[in-house]
């Protein structure tokens, strides 16, 4: 609890220091993943802004105004932990939406100012489908000489991790039918 | 055994042929707005190299390692000289585009991002994040021979083409700040939208835009009386934007999409989905098209400033920023004009 308090205090007070240090540069991550199912069942499971449960790590989710752009959701961590999420973007007809995370809960992911998009393709045909979540953001530690676990190589490990582990369940509770 | 045996035993004729051909293409070279002789000079930042593009091909013709995470860029009119600012290692790389060369490293301290060469080859003139200040580096010195003072952080610079003014965006001031380009004296201040990054102007240089990264819009400023004309709004956090043919193309970083306005009235002409996290954008020589850093895919895009659609892509290192005015002659083409001036 105080870990994450003190993250929150390092994003209020620390972040807008972004601005004056260069010292950190904008980092990426992104996977790919096939889904043995058509890209309209794929779509529908995360269509709602509101509902991440599909991702492993999430217990709860709840979005302020659903699947409206500038929507927020709450996302509960099972490991403990909460974070905000805002829909910057969301397009219906190319099974696609972008989120951004202006504070993020260094607890839970290791990176500061993380936008990410996340577009559903069909692939076979149509019979199956290509999920691909990408990822920008800065390392966790925005001021020069971060400790290893919020340096750049761990932001993107960290966040590569968020977002295959997500893509994993994802495909696992489609493919379920569930 | 398919060689035209014919025109072998007949030198003349082929000398012939090829001297026809060779005037045919010099007059489809000359007719062609697409064969310009442009090269592009793009940054990635990761990676740390600079690739330089030749635009009629859309090929990368070199690719130089410039450590120091590279992020801004400036071209002499000539073509001859590349400028790039290392805000890791606080230098700037002077590299010879002909040879493809790093040829220097200049020690400038703070904050160097964006930069700016004047039109008659110096100063080169960088934007300190850190000292809130237009550092003035001489090229052939290779040195910091003056400053002049902005506002909080500034980011884009860029040079009118008289040579006359030099503005900077103040990003954390949200201004524009106006300096006579020799004596740095100041000419005006320019409240604009919030975090102003990059910075241009309009080719007839009457105007100057303002890409405003935390209020999503562009900021068009007139250069002489330096009145905010419009505010215009464009896609989530813009990075820089640029006009050619009456219309300002905008790099929507967040938004993945170049945003087009007319800037007479404002109104939107096209939001273009091209990209992912859209960075440096620039005009070819002839206007016709549009080149646009494209950070997350790793490519430098063509898009047909008349039709609006995406022409071509070529892929780059990892993180391409090219923030700045990043195409230019190529030094050879260069030559060329100025020998038919001679």
């Amino acid at each position: 609890m105080f870990r994450a308090f003190a993250a929150l205090v390092v994003a209020l007070f620390v972040l807008p220091g972004i601005a004056a240090a260069h010292g950190p540069t904008r980092q990426k991550a992104s996977d790919t993943i096939t889904i043995d199912a058509a890209p309209e069942k794929v779509w529908a499971a995360i269509e709602n802004f509101g509902d991440m449960s599909w991702h492993p790590r999430i217990a709860m989710t709840d979005a302020s105004k659903g699947n409206e752009k500038g929507s927020v959701r709450t996302l509960g961590f099972k490991s403990g932990g909460m974070m905000e999420e805002e829909l910057s973007k969301y397009d219906a007809d190319k099974m696609s939406y972008s989120t951004f995370i202006g504070h993020v809960n260094t607890d839970l992911l290791p990176a500061t100012n993380y936008s990410s998009t996340i577009t559903v393709k069909p692939a076979d045909g149509g019979a199956k489908s290509e999920v691909t979540w990408r990822a920008a953001f800065y390392r966790g530690y925005p001021n020069n000489d971060p400790p290893a676990e919020l340096n750049d190589e761990a932001s993107v490990k960290g966040v590569t991790g968020f977002i295959t582990e997500g893509l994993e369940g994802l495909k696992k509770k489609v493919e379920a039918g569930s | 055994m398919s060689r035209p045996i014919a025109s072998l035993r007949r030198p003349a004729a082929r000398r012939v042929a090829a001297a026809l051909a060779g005037a045919l293409l010099a007059v489809a070279t000359a007719q062609t707005p697409a064969l310009a002789g442009d090269r592009a000079y793009v940054t990635s930042q990761e990676a740390e190299t600079l690739s330089i593009v030749d635009l009629d091909r859309m090929a990368v013709v070199r690719t130089i390692d410039i450590p120091g995470k590279p992020a801004g860029i400036a071209v002499s009119r000539d073509g001859r000289r590349a400028y790039v600012s290392q805000p890791d290692s606080k230098q700037v790389a002077i590299v010879d585009t002909q040879a493809g060369r790093l040829i220097a490293e200049v020690d400038v301290g703070g904050g160097p991002l964006g930069i700016a060469v004047h039109p008659s080859g110096a100063p080169v003139y960088v934007a300190d994040w850190y000292s809130h200040s237009l550092l003035l580096v001489d090229p052939e010195r290779r040195a910091v021979t003056g400053r002049f003072e902005t506002g909080k952080s500034p980011s884009g610079v860029v040079v009118s083409a008289d040579g006359e003014v030099v503005v900077t965006a103040d990003r954390d001031s949200d201004q524009l700040s106006f300096f006579a380009a020799r004596s740095g004296a100041v000419i005006a201040r320019v409240g604009v939208g919030e975090r102003p990054f990059g910075v241009s102007f309009s080719p007839d240089g009457k105007r100057v835009y303002a890409a405003n990264v935390g209020s999503d819009s562009v900021s068009v400023v007139d250069a002489e009386s330096h009145v905010v004309l419009r505010t215009v709004p464009v896609g989530s956090h813009p990075y820089d934007a640029v006009e050619t043919m009456g219309k300002v193309f905008v790099t929507d970083q967040y938004g993945g999409s170049v945003t087009v306005f007319d800037p007479a009235n404002g109104e939107r002409l096209g939001q273009l989905d091209c990209c992912d996290y859209p960075e440096g954008i620039a005009a070819g020589s002839d206007g016709t098209s549009v080149y646009v850093a494209n950070w997350f895919a790793n490519t430098l895009v063509r898009l047909d400033a008349a039709g609006l659609e995406e022409t071509g892509s070529v892929d780059v290192p990892d993180g391409p920023r090219a923030f700045g005015s990043f195409v230019g002659p190529a030094p050879a083409t260069a030559d060329e004009a100025g020998a038919r001036k001679k």
